[in-house]
């Protein structure tokens, strides 16, 4: 339970809509604490991102590299705080079931080492009323504190770990 | 003919908790209020004092019920997050659907217009709201988009349709819909929002919290109207937190319940207050829920008092008295017109049998639990409790006057106690001693076993104690020094013992379900050939009908069963779960055919059992 007193701008809930539901106009959406309040920084469609192909064959790759390209943009290469949402697109093998296609949303709370000390607390202590206000159901929430953690490579293993059957 | 009819019932009040709202339900005709204490659901009448629907189904605690607006069906939540739909027109109430809705308490419950969906909301972990169709439980959107637990809900009763929710992070949130979808918060509040609700016809709605302010919207896209203002308070309309509001049924006033411990009834269109209805200045005068139905505006005061309130003239019309804590004793006063009930709080309540009117002992004469009350011909009240005080009240007033209680200090716990008609001698078992107060002065006998009730024989020649050692001690009394004269031996722990009124027999029961009498001329002899062992679980109290024929036994397994000494080898009358999903705790016959009983339920129940 947030109890840092940040409250969450009725934008963020009808922003992520567009994410997870209908036509889903956004891929990626990243979200700052701005006074007392968490709005959104950046909301960015598939358009803008300009990729095109099998998404799921490459596991949202390229995709993925352009959605960090733009946090470290944002966060001044690594030193300030964000959250995001990154709709995940990928393919994992299951028993019995072949492989499937799979797309899941993913919430990053980045707190770099190199920011400091009281945004990363701030931003810790106010996680729990964005992820609620997402709904924590349909993300799954990963805690980033540095770029070696930002590696797609690491986010599709723990993606398959968790929805694959290896 | 029945063995047994229940003649009338005193339902328990409902359970409020401290800065907690209290969420009140109604039948669409408005002559039944709804709320929920224990793992029940009360439908009661609000023009007859003696009669109550209840719910027992939930396996947990309850903390909210909503009828459809056909009327043909309730919604209850439980602290787990369970909503169960029943039938409201037949008395087995037939489940229709349970939907867990998420893992902790449900908050609120609102119904759509058309009977066809259902909106919960309340503390989950992964969300704290759900709306689904009431027949298949399909889910008809998602309620998320705040970010702590939702308090409250409704539904917009028109086309277009629309959802509304308070939460604790302090904004209003709309929702469009079906499918219903997140539309917009709004942060007009600077506390917890604890009631939102629309108007008849769902043109605007009303929030309220615990900032005390009350807000007026546009119906549709939630536009901010207004603010009300009490222009003796700074740009609030209460000074404490506000934990609920009601519409009139024709949507031209809103009625606020605040802990500022009034009710202000406050005209919708020029946002002004109309009436303040102070209910008291006591914490206990807090106002923690409202409901403004077709016949009638009730509030819920932090006790539990149901006030029914009367917004014309801003006066208090009815106030209902009673428990919303276990009751644990009973007693009658001798001409048989009143009968006092004690709780596990240390309430006392006095209430007329014939019309079921009831009233507080005020001020408290216990602080906890209360074992033992008793009345005696004067009219004065003697009671035991935990607080290891014997207590006598004296006759006053319409009832006992408690202001001028006398006490008596225990020196080790009582558990139970027995007064003699007249009052001349009360005698209180306590865990090391047994206690006599005769002439206004307090004798204690130590024991060498520890005791858990005792009986006084009408004659003052006998007391039997009942010992956790599984045996009744019988003593002979003499001033205020017994003499032992015989020891029974049980195979458990003796719950109660009770002396016929002609004195002729003893009965004890104990925890491994018997109930034995014993004959008192014949030297403490076993008086019945036949074992007496139907209940199926401890039994916990004991009574003897005024004929000294019959027997009144209540039990922790909801029954209640009554024996017959002469046809002692017939099949006893049972009353199955008597007091459902409850505890029978006190037994007590009116008449030779009237028996009224009371359970950890908080309910009285009268009941008819013809000879």
């Amino acid at each position: 339970m947030s109890t840092s007193g940040v409250s969450v701008h009725p934008d963020v809930p009808a922003t992520f809509q567009k994410l997870s539901e209908g036509k889903k106009e956004f891929r990626y959406i990243l979200f700052k604490i701005q006074e007392k309040d968490i709005v959104v920084e950046a909301a960015v469609t598939q358009e803008e991102l300009g990729i095109s192909g099998d998404e799921y064959e490459e596991s949202s790759k390229s995709a993925f590299e352009k959605f960090v390209q733009d946090i470290k943009a944002r966060t001044d290469n690594l030193t300030d705080c964000l959250y995001a949402v990154f709709d995940f697109k990928f393919t994992c093998s299951r028993v019995g079931a072949g492989t499937s296609k799979m797309d899941k949303i993913i919430f990053l709370q980045i707190c770099p080492d190199g920011a400091s000390i009281k945004k990363k607390m701030v931003y810790a202590s106010s996680a729990s009323a964005i992820k609620a206000t997402l709904g924590t159901g349909r993300i799954m929430p990963f805690q980033v504190s540095d770029e070696s953690e930002l590696s797609h490579r690491e986010f599709l293993n723990q993606l398959g770990a968790k929805y694959g059957d290896n | 003919m029945s063995e047994f009819s229940l003649n009338a019932l005193f339902p328990s009040l409902p359970r409020t908790a401290r800065g907690t709202a209290v969420v009140l339900g109604s039948t669409p005709t408005g002559d039944k209020i709804q709320f929920c204490n224990g793992t029940s659901v009360y439908t009661v009448p609000i023009d007859n004092l003696t009669n109550a629907d209840i719910y027992t189904e939930h396996s947990h605690a309850t903390t909210v019920a909503k009828t459809s607006p056909s009327g043909y069906y309730c919604a209850s939540g439980d602290i787990h997050g369970n909503v169960r739909v029943w039938d409201t027109t037949q008395t087995t109430h037939i489940l229709k659907i349970t939907i867990p809705v998420f893992s902790g308490a449900v908050k609120d419950i609102a119904w759509d217009s058309e009977s066809k969906r259902i909106a919960a909301v309340g503390e989950g972990k992964e969300r704290f709201g759900h709306v689904f169709l009431f027949d298949t439980g399909t889910s008809n959107g998602n309620l998320t988009g705040q970010s702590r637990v939702m308090n409250s809900v409704d539904f917009k009763p028109s086309r277009p349709f629309r959802i509304i929710s308070g939460s604790d992070d302090n904004t209003v949130a709309i929702f469009e819909g079906p499918p219903f979808k997140f539309k917009n918060a709004f942060h007009d509040h600077v506390k917890f929002v604890h009631s939102t609700r629309y108007n008849h016809d769902g043109s605007f709605f009303a929030s309220t919290g615990g900032d005390g302010t009350l807000i007026l919207y546009n119906g549709v896209d939630g536009t901010k109207v207004a603010t009300f203002e009490d222009e003796t308070l700074k740009g609030v309309a209460h000074s404490g937190s506000v934990f609920g509001l009601s519409w009139s049924p024709d949507g031209s006033k809103i009625a606020t319940a605040s802990a500022d411990k009034t009710v202000k009834i406050w005209n919708a269109s020029t946002q002004k207050v109309e009436k303040t209805i102070v209910i008291g200045t006591r914490i206990e005068d807090q106002q923690l829920g409202i409901i403004w139905t077709k016949k009638s505006l009730v509030s819920i005061s932090a006790n539990g008092f149901i006030n029914f309130l009367n917004p014309e003239l801003g006066t208090v019309d009815e106030v209902r008295y009673g428990h919303n804590k276990g009751i644990t004793a009973l007693t009658t006063s001798t001409d048989g017109k009143k009968l006092y009930s004690a709780d596990a709080e240390g309430h006392i309540s006095s209430w007329e049998i014939a019309t079921g009117k009831s009233n507080r002992v005020f001020p408290d004469v216990h602080t906890t639990m209360i074992t033992g009350i008793s009345t005696t011909n004067k009219g004065d009240l003697f009671t035991v409790s935990w607080d290891d005080f014997l207590k006598i009240a004296p006759a006053g007033g319409s009832g006992v006057d408690s202001t001028k209680t006398v006490s008596n200090k225990l020196s080790s716990q009582p558990l139970g106690l027995a007064v003699s008609v007249d009052g001349e001698v009360a005698v209180a078992a306590c865990y090391k001693h047994v206690a006599i107060y005769s002439q206004g002065k307090l004798t204690e006998v130590p024991i060498n076993y520890n005791s858990s009730c005792v009986a006084l024989s009408g004659d003052k020649q006998f007391v039997a104690v009942g010992g956790q050692d599984s045996k009744v001690h019988v003593y002979k009394l003499s001033g205020s020094s017994l003499s032992e004269v015989k020891t029974i031996s049980h195979s458990a722990e003796i719950t109660a013992v009770s002396f016929s009124k002609n004195n002729a027999f003893l009965v004890a029961t104990d925890q491994s379900r018997k109930v034995i009498p014993y004959s008192v001329a014949n030297n403490f002899e076993v008086a019945s050939q036949n074992s007496w062992t139907f209940h199926t679980a401890k039994v916990a109290s004991v009574s003897w009908s005024p004929d000294n024929v019959r027997l009144a036994t209540g039990s922790l397994d909801n029954s209640i069963i009554v024996w017959n000494m002469n046809k002692a080898s017939e099949h006893p009358i049972i009353i199955k779960g008597a007091h459902a999903m409850s505890s029978v705790n006190a037994v007590l016959w009116l008449d030779e055919t009237t028996l009224v009983s009371a359970g950890q339920d908080s309910n009285i129940k009268f009941w008819n059992v013809p000879l």
